[in-house]
């Protein structure tokens, strides 16, 4: 509208932005009015506006074995951890230590393994209850069905996560697509060591292709966090 | 188009404080159901039903409208409501015919709604439009050229310029999406202290994360909507189990030490509650097992799991690590061994008396 000036004095009443360390300390309040849903430190980066945005899909994609569910469980760490409900659907023999040590409260979070031709029933049901799905169908998803699915979260204001392969490939256009190029577990030899860590290659894409962006994560690292590859490997 | 009966009751439309509005309707609901099946809520206060197999029934459409009319007089009289009953061809018209409380016979239905004025189908733009044209009346909005009117109008005004003409039985917008969930979540009960408070206090999140878990067990079977309790155990398959929902109180889910003789973390994201045998071989395809010692008889070359028809190198590994907790146990595995295939993947077998188990993936 206006073009805006600032005059020297309403300069000196701006505010000092916040130090980062006080800002990573900061517990977020959480607010029923919050359009967004809060991810771990690490995967802010990858998300525009650095965190899940209510009412969104988000796709995780990648080969079986490197690391998709590992990262889907990632993505609904925090929100957990915060006080959000989360529901786990779909994920066949999930293995819930693992889980917790990716970050996942357990204490917050329901699961529906084993679910097959009920998924979208199961979504559902839990939409009006929880404010994050981690979803895996089991099987090919019909339009409608994602459609519909879709609609409900955006409806009830929840992020939906979910986890694609070469067999169920989420048939609609998602907010936000994140694919593991390429995974490597360090820490095995020829029988000594054991798996202690893993990177793996991200390629994130908005809707349509959008701001294609690469990325590499510690899935995780040797001390068991989540954390950007440092450049210096 | 089906014949259909509308029923409107105008004092239900809004919704007032406690639901009462909601829970009326959906009273209605249940007694026009023992009458007449396939009663649908189309929005608060107003309902359908086709009307062909009720005739039929009843000896005649008046019939079913005046029997409906009196087994509703007593909650009508309770809620304050009047009901009004309309019988015409499609959805829209039984709906404007049920504000008229009229009979409209069929193949009638185009005349009854070119007299009805635009103002009808809510759309306050169109309908000034459609004024200012000199067309105060559906009919005269629907005998215009439907090229002009998709121009003019668009194609929510094409819609409803096919409704007017009775090309189409239902207006956009008559439906509301979410009156079906409303009226169900007038059946669930409250939260009262007899639920339990699973997830840690009665958090107003917690409530509504309980019912949605509740409900969703109803429909699906208690024994498949489950939590996880975190227990001592070594192996990753025995430190947690899920349990179905509401079942009894969770161990405290706190921080948890490491147990002396568990596998260190990072644990496996799957952990098959079947276990998958696995054919684990050298590069030749010999056998590899465990010895006595508790060392590998060979060098982990291939290995092939039950129910995958492709054989896969494995690149690296680790272990393998003796069990030794449950040595009573004539079931338990006497080694842990991880492997890495050369798809990038991670596994963790166990060493069983019958051969090698795929107990988790690193997924």
């Amino acid at each position: 509208m206006f073009a805006s000036r600032t005059s020297p004095s309403a300069r000196q009443h701006r505010r000092p932005p916040v130090p980062p360390a006080l800002r990573q300390q900061v517990t977020p309040v959480v607010q029923a009015a919050a359009r967004t849903l809060p991810v771990l430190p690490a995967l802010a980066g990858l998300l525009p506006g650095g965190a899940l945005r209510r009412g969104t899909t988000t796709v995780v994609t990648g080969p079986p074995g490197s690391g998709v569910t590992s990262l889907g469980v990632a993505l609904l760490a925090q929100a957990s951890h915060d006080g959000h409900w989360c529901a786990a659907i779909g994920i066949d023999d999930p293995g819930v230590v693992a889980m917790a040590e990716l970050g996942l409260d357990l204490r917050r979070t329901v699961f529906i393994p084993q679910v097959r031709g009920d998924w979208a029933i199961a979504a559902g049901e839990l939409l009006e209850g929880v404010e994050i799905i981690l979803l895996k169908p089991p099987a090919r998803v019909p339009h409608a069905a994602a459609r519909q699915l879709a609609a409900r979260a955006r409806e009830r204001r929840a992020a939906l996560v979910v986890l694609g392969s070469t067999s169920s490939a989420w048939p609609l256009p998602a907010e936000l697509t994140i694919e593991v190029a390429s995974s490597c577990w360090r820490g095995a030899g020829a029988g000594e060591g054991r798996l202690s860590a893993r990177t793996v290659e991200l390629r994130i894409e908005g809707r349509g292709g959008a701001r294609e962006q690469r990325s590499s994560l510690w899935l995780p690292s040797a001390r068991g966090e989540i954390a950007l590859v440092d450049e210096r490997g | 188009m089906e014949r259909t009966l509308a029923l409107w009751l105008p004092g239900l439309a809004q919704e007032g404080p406690r639901s009462a509005e909601a829970r009326a309707f959906a009273e209605t609901l249940g007694i026009v159901q023992q009458r007449c099946p396939f009663v649908t809520p189309i929005r608060l206060g107003l309902a359908a039903l086709p009307a062909r197999g009720p005739s039929r029934f009843y000896g005649g459409e008046e019939a079913v409208a005046a029997l409906l009319a009196s087994e509703l007089e007593a909650l009508a009289a309770a809620s304050e409501t009047e009901v009004r009953i309309g019988v015409a061809d499609g959805l829209f018209a039984s709906v404007m015919a049920a504000r008229a409380q009229r009979i409209v016979a069929p193949g009638a239905t185009g005349a009854f709604l070119a007299a009805l004025p635009i103002s009808v189908l809510r759309r306050p733009e169109l309908a000034a439009i459609c004024q200012r044209l000199g067309l105060p009346t559906l009919g005269r909005f629907a005998a215009l050229d439907e090229r002009r009117v998709l121009e003019r109008f668009g194609s929510d005004g094409a819609h409803c310029h096919r409704v007017a003409r009775g090309e189409l039985g239902e207006l956009h917008g008559i439906r509301d999406p979410h009156i079906a969930r409303r009226l169900a979540a007038l059946e669930e009960p409250p939260p009262s202290a007899a639920q339990p408070s699973f997830f840690g206090g009665s958090s107003l999140g917690a409530e509504r994360a309980a019912r949605a878990a509740i409900r969703a067990q109803q429909r699906l079977g208690s024994e498949r909507v489950q939590v996880a309790r975190l227990r001592a155990g070594h192996d990753p398959a025995d430190r947690a189990e899920l349990v179905p929902f509401g079942s009894e109180e969770p161990a405290a889910l706190g921080a948890q030490a490491p147990w002396p003789g568990g596998l260190p973390a990072p644990s496996p994201v799957t952990v098959f509650a079947a276990q998958r045998p696995v054919r684990l071989t050298d590069a030749a395809g010999a056998p590899v097992g465990v010895s006595a010692r508790g060392l590998l008889t060979g060098v982990p070359g291939r290995c092939t799991v039950e129910g995958d028809p492709r054989t896969v190198s494995i690149v690296a590994w680790a272990g393998p690590w003796p069990l030794t907790e449950r040595w009573w146990d004539r079931r338990r595995a006497k080694a842990r061994l991880q492997i890495l295939t050369e798809l990038g993947t991670g596994m963790l077998l166990a060493a069983e008396r019958t051969g090698w188990q795929l107990v988790g993936r690193y997924d």
